[in-house]
């Protein structure tokens, strides 16, 4: 991946912000930090200097200027970091090597070190010192070495300003590491998505193992591209079973009115042609409003019609509707449906989505053969089932029996679209329940049971 | 019977109008929507077949303009193949029934006698009669010739429907709207083995039959002229 792009990742900008958020309010804290340091230091400093004072102070109203200047040699050469001066009225230098400026007796300032002895120093050490006008007018300055302290609050700017650069460094480096995870997911996404685009199908995003949420939004993602890749899968099928099944009755009207115009036929066998002929467009027809109708059901436009149902009682009305025609054809058909199943609905679509179960175990089992229509309630919904014990459909052959056009092996010569359990699915799905069919042992199964709602 | 047909296509309105005329019927066909108001408000008619999809003005507002200036004429939709909402949407604006292209013209013309004849608004008898036989719609029971005649809930709800269609064809279709609710044509012969259960209930062992079977349309519950 580019550079810039890596910059121009959101992630990355996030970074960004949050880090000079956060080097704002590093650099102010650290600005308060070293303000009270600094006036801690210079307090501190300034209390040694006034105790120094007093002691000095003392030592010469013990023993006058003699002692005092006996003292400040003493303590100068011992090296206690002081600094020292005593001025006499008339402005020499008595003791010390610190002069005060005129007139600033009592108060704080900076005063020059002299260094008679000492070659000059290209920068005089200025000081931070205390003048005293002692009672016999003589001044005592005593200062610090101003150095010290800066040292200190220099050392303390300079810990903090390792600190920031090593917090941008490091919100820097993070940033750009961030980015480049959340781009390395962010291109699986849209490598996925390419490889979708050019064709290849069965590609899903990788989701990863933590579930954030980019995972999440990488599931829903790969739901949807389940559901595109099923609509494709059957639209590609359908197309060509269209053509497929419609070929063929036209091929025979074709060929029966072509024998009814060519031949010398008798009135007889062209009325039977025509009855023919009739019967076939019907049957085109047929399968034309079984097409349309799964297509209006699985474009979802008759959700609004959904009302509060009790899939049993509809359940029941379909069986007591084909009860004399099974019995008819020697076959038993009962309804276990004891419990209310109550459901949401278009009652229309459900009676035809029950009614097409049991047309299709009717029309599928010998005489004497037994349907059973029954149901439960679920913790998540309902579950209601059409079972027969006929010849059943073979395992391989038990997901593709809701596929339009799909005839089972078992049923090639049967009548009928083909369609009446793609019609039951598409319902089925429009209404969130789950179709599955299953080996019945002997016989097909076909359940239908609410789905477990996404999240 | 006067009925206007509102077809746009003119195929179909030939294909309508001829055969009501073969059937000693009169019929008036307008061309768009527009003329076919004019006409169903200008005119008295017995009923009217109106396309959904017309020019000018489409079949739904034309059934509701009808309606708002108090024509009362029954309607019968067609429509192209399609389906459920179109049904629902048709009626809820004020069509009495409804008929998918392409129909056989046996279909449209049973349902065209249906709406005629429907009753109108006022007294509905509480006991239907057909010859000896009885129906109490109040007590829910059957006789013919005096003898109770069991029968269960659908088949009650069928020869009400029958008996209220005497004399009238009724097709499958019809009776899979009306006694069942069910608007598609399951493969299982439904109606027709209801038909010969309710068949052998009230006509067997009697010399008249009262349900019969109408080749290539439907069935008909008729008292036969007692002079035939």
């Amino acid at each position: 991946m580019s550079r810039i792009r890596l910059l121009r990742t959101t992630s990355f900008r996030l970074a960004t912000i949050y880090l000079a958020l956060f080097t704002a309010s590093a650099l102010a804290l650290g600005a308060f930090v070293y303000l009270s340091i600094r006036h801690e230091i210079l307090a501190d400093f300034d209390e040694r200097i006034v105790e120094e004072t007093d002691a000095l102070r003392a030592a010469f109203s013990q023993g006058g200027r003699e002692r005092l200047a006996q003292m400040i040699e003493a303590r100068g050469a011992s090296g206690g970091g002081f600094s020292y001066g005593l001025q006499g009225p008339d402005g020499s230098l008595l003791a010390g090597n610190l002069r005060a400026p005129a007139g600033s007796a009592g108060a704080w300032m900076e005063a020059r070190e002299e260094d008679g002895d000492e070659p000059r120093e290209a920068e005089p050490e200025i000081v931070r010192a205390l003048a005293t006008r002692l009672s016999d007018g003589s001044i005592l300055v005593v200062g610090d070495e101003r150095r010290r302290s800066d040292e200190i609050l220099r050392g303390v700017l300079s810990a903090f300003g390792w600190a920031v650069a090593a917090t941008l460094a490091l919100g820097t480096v993070g940033g750009l590491w961030l980015s480049a995870q959340f781009l390395r997911r962010i291109d699986s996404m849209r490598l996925t998505a390419r490889r979708l685009m050019a064709g290849d199908w069965s590609r899903r995003i990788p989701l990863s193992p933590v579930d954030d949420d980019l995972t999440a939004l990488g599931r829903t993602f790969n739901r949807l591209f389940d559901r595109i890749e099923k609509l494709l899968i059957a639209n590609k099928q359908v197309s060509a079973d269209i053509a497929h099944d419609l070929r063929k009755p036209l091929a025979s009207m074709l060929r029966r009115l072509e024998a009814a115009r060519d031949g010398d036929a008798s009135p007889e066998s062209v009325g039977a042609a025509i009855e023919a002929a009739i019967a076939e467009i019907q049957g085109v027809l047929e399968t034309f409003n079984a097409l349309l109708r799964i297509g209006q059901v699985e474009a979802g436009a008759r959700r609004t019609a959904f009302r509060p149902l009790d899939l049993a009682e509809v359940a029941r009305e379909v069986v007591e509707a084909f009860q004399p025609a099974a019995e008819e054809e020697g076959k038993t058909l009962i309804a276990r449906l004891d419990a209310p199943l109550p459901a949401p609905g278009d009652k229309e679509l459900i009676v035809q989505m029950i009614a097409n179960l049991v047309d299709n175990a009717l029309r599928h089992t010998p005489p004497g053969a037994c349907i059973e229509v029954s149901g439960k309630p679920t913790p998540g919904g309902v579950s209601l089932t059409v079972a027969d014990d006929g010849p059943g459909v073979a395992p391989d052959e038990l997901k593709a029996i809701f596929q339009r056009f799909y005839r089972a092996e078992a049923a090639r010569a049967s009548t009928g679209t083909g369609l009446g359990l793609s019609l039951v699915a598409a319902i089925a799905e429009l209404h969130g329940l789950e179709c599955a069919a299953s080996d019945n042992r002997p016989g097909l199964r076909v359940t239908l049971t609410t789905a477990e709602q996404e999240e | 019977m006067k009925i206007l047909v509102v077809e746009d296509d003119e195929e179909t309105a030939d294909f309508i109008a001829a055969g009501l005329e073969t059937r000693g019927h009169e019929a008036t066909v307008a061309r768009d929507g527009r003329e076919g108001f004019e006409r169903a408000t200008a005119d008295r008619f017995d009923v009217v077949v109106l396309d959904r999809m017309l020019p000018q003005l489409d079949g739904l507002s034309v059934v509701a303009l009808m309606r708002a200036e108090g024509v009362s004429t029954p309607v019968l939709f067609l429509t192209n193949l399609s389906g459920i909402d179109d049904r629902v949407d048709g009626l809820e604006a004020g069509g009495d029934d409804y008929l998918v292209k392409p129909f056989a013209f046996e279909e449209l013309m049973a349902r065209l006698n249906a709406l005629a004849r429907r009753p109108t608004l006022g007294a509905s008898p509480t006991v239907l009669q057909a010859g000896d036989l009885e129906m109490d719609l109040v007590a829910r029971t059957v006789r013919r010739g005096g003898d109770d005649i069991d029968l269960q809930p659908r088949e009650f709800r069928l020869l009400e429907f029958l008996l209220r269609s005497e004399g009238r064809v009724v097709t499958r279709k019809m009776l899979l709207e009306q006694v069942w609710e069910f608007n598609f044509d399951p493969q299982t012969n439904i109606v027709e083995t209801h038909i010969s259960r309710l068949r052998t209930k009230i006509d067997r062992g009697r010399g008249v039959s009262l349900i019969q079977t109408v080749r290539g349309a439907g069935y008909m519950l008729r008292v036969p002229n007692p002079a035939a």
